[in-house]
């Protein structure tokens, strides 16, 4: 295990780990005002392309303010930033450590990452029916909204629970498949695909109690 | 590096599960989490003088899940960078089909006849695409949320600002985008103009966080060989997971505007299916308070160097043409049908102009916006652009704009005006 999975805490990825990366890091760092010469680990190319979409981005985001400021007007910009922000809170705020909560809960269950697989797909599904399903009022007309949103999503829920059961209980065809590529990956083709069953076995048995 | 002077009691309860009670000390590497500021120290005011200098830390979270790395933010973030580079090229096409703007109104193709079918189409699926990537990649660089100090310098302040913007205009703009497409609009401002400036402070605030997180991205965008890493498991899984939620979600809302998927549609706004005549519709006659159109006292009225009117009958009496083009709505929705009808070109050329002018059409409809439309001259001069009369075999409903409505290729919907009384060549 490198440095930096052992760490495991936030960002652990991130922590400058040696030498070239810390002085990357540190460029990273400048990135808001990219204008330190071009540094070791990346070129000149990196240098010119970060200038580039920094310019550019910068440019945009003036212009979108300008668009919502001056074109829009006082009122409908403080608007704006209202939603925005209470978006921005419902989301950090609640959103994240429920799901954070939900997590603490899932890791200690067996089939685990079936299980996140599961319920990403089926989180993901009712965050686009909840429009259809909480729209106060009649549509415009039969042509909107024309299908039975809950038993469509009670529909899509029960295929991916069967779905999310299956690759819970059947892990052994996607072992023998994943071990191939890690095997490939590893080996550069000289193992051929059997050998590497070992590398997701580690990979289930060591996630839980690595954290 | 902040002391900590809070002498932070071990096991603080904290709503962020992953906590521990352990302080770690502050982060090093730039933030890359979040807008605020992590919550302030819950100091009584006129705390020791002697601290003033030395900010100290609050009782913060602390995650030690595997998955808050850059390598998972890359692998996440690439893919919604995708996702909304497509939706925002694909936004700006919508935007100057529904509003020409300027020097580019008179150049504004007719073909492809599926253009807009294809970008708006497009620009939806990809706005559905990036609300899981979106959450995920948040969720991955969530403890970046809690970075302390809140700003180490003025420059890492306006990074995480950026940063700020982007998420804020990422949640607000999908948000936006997802309600909108079931016809619901819970907020005081207006859509359009706040969808689109917002989709510039997005781009934006993006283009300047890759700039940003260049070396970064570069560094973890490949796997890392050079040892074994245990994460690269749960990273794939996670990954499966997202993929298995992006494809999901277009399969079971793409059939809106891609035929093939339609059996498959069950949360889209919209499934083309056999009623109104086969093409849904927005607008409807009620609404547009055109309900009394009567066959025998409509006239078109064509406007040019020469001008005429014709009677409904006389319009039959002219050659038809049938035209299979699709009604592409900004809503995302989309379907193909057969219009039958006089061709446009036929009818401006009918009042002495040439078939490439500049027109102006004027609606019967009394309530809404679009009543009067305006085309630039390739949409007029195409063999395919016609005033229908017929849609699917049948009569126009009043629905779909009896007794004649345009129907014109790579146009948005709002665009392909219905209840048609006057044609103005103006130049």
């Amino acid at each position: 295990m490198n440095e930096r999975s052992a760490a495991g805490g936030p960002g652990a990825g991130a922590r400058p780990a040696t030498g070239t990366q810390a002085g990357a890091a540190t460029g990273a760092e400048a990135g808001a005002a990219p204008g330190a010469a071009p540094r070791g680990e990346h070129g000149a190319g990196m240098w010119v392309l970060r200038w580039v979409l920094g310019g550019l981005g910068a440019a945009a985001l003036g212009a979108g303010l300008w668009l919502l400021l001056h074109d829009e007007g006082a009122e409908t910009a403080r608007q704006t930033l209202t939603w925005l922000a209470a978006l921005w809170a419902v989301h950090d705020l609640l959103f994240v450590p429920l799901v954070l909560a939900a997590g603490l809960v899932l890791r200690r269950l067996p089939g685990r990452r079936a299980l996140r697989g599961g319920l990403l797909v089926c989180g993901s599904a009712l965050l686009v029916a909840l429009p259809p399903l909480l729209r106060p009022g009649a549509p415009r007309n039969p042509t909107v909204l024309s299908l039975d949103y809950p038993r469509n999503l009670a529909l899509l829920a029960a295929a991916v629970a069967l779905a999310t059961a299956a690759a819970a209980l059947l892990p052994a065809p996607r072992r023998v498949r994943r071990g191939g590529d890690g095997a490939r990956r590893r080996a550069g083709r000289a193992a051929t695909a059997p050998g590497g069953g070992e590398e997701p076995g580690q990979g289930r048995a060591g996630a839980p109690g690595e954290r | 590096m902040n002391g900590n002077a809070n002498g932070n009691p071990g096991g603080e309860a904290n709503a962020h599960g992953e906590a521990s009670g352990e302080r770690a000390p502050a982060e090093r590497e730039p933030a890359a989490g979040s807008i605020s500021a992590a919550s302030r120290p819950a100091r009584p005011e006129g705390a020791a003088p002697a601290l003033v200098r030395r900010a100290p830390v609050p009782p913060l979270p602390r995650f030690r899940g595997p998955l808050h790395d850059a390598r998972t933010a890359t692998a996440v973030g690439r893919w919604l960078g995708l996702a909304m580079a497509v939706c925002f090229l694909t936004g700006l096409v919508s935007h100057e089909l529904q509003s020409p703007q300027g020097w580019l109104a008179p150049h504004l193709p007719s073909r492809p006849v599926s253009g807009y079918r294809l970008t708006q189409g497009l620009h939806v699926a990809s706005g559905i695409a990036a609300i899981p990537l979106l959450l995920v990649k948040l969720w991955t660089v969530y403890p970046r949320l809690f970075a302390w100090p809140p700003a180490r310098s003025v420059r890492h302040a306006l990074e995480r600002l950026s940063i700020g913007a982007l998420v804020g205009s990422a949640l607000l703009e999908l948000f936006l985008g997802l309600v909108n497409i079931a016809q619901w609009y819970p907020w005081p401002f207006p859509f359009v103009p706040v969808h689109w400036a917002l989709a510039w402070v997005l781009i934006g605030s993006l283009l300047l966080h890759v700039a940003v997180k260049a070396p970064d991205i570069a560094r973890h965008w490949r796997r890392d060989r050079t040892g074994a890493d245990a994460q690269a498991a749960e990273r794939r899984s996670l990954l499966r997971g997202v993929g298995a939620a992006v494809g999901t979600l277009t399969l079971v809302t793409a059939g809106q505007s891609f035929g093939p998927l339609r059996p498959l549609t069950l949360l889209a706004p919209r499934r083309p299916d056999g009623r109104a005549q086969g093409v849904p519709v927005n607008r409807t006659a009620a609404e547009a308070g055109v309900l009394d159109v009567a066959a025998e006292s409509w006239r078109l009225h064509v406007a040019g160097p020469r001008p005429f009117e014709l009677s409904l009958a006389e319009l039959r009496a002219l050659p038809q043409y049938t035209a299979r083009l699709p009604i592409a709505c900004v809503e995302g929705w989309s379907v193909s049908a057969e219009w039958t009808g006089v061709r446009l070109r036929d009818l401006v050329e009918r009042a002495g102009a040439p078939a490439a002018s500049f027109l102006r059409v004027v609606s019967l409809q009394r309530h809404g916006g679009y009543r009067v439309m305006e085309m630039g001259p390739h949409y007029a001069s195409d063999p395919a652009t016609l005033l229908a009369l017929r849609l699917n075999g049948a009569e126009l409903s009043p629905d779909h704009g009896y007794p004649a409505r345009i129907i014109a290729p790579n146009r948005p919907g709002v665009w392909q005006t219905k209840w048609v009384a006057r044609i103005e060549v103006l130049r």
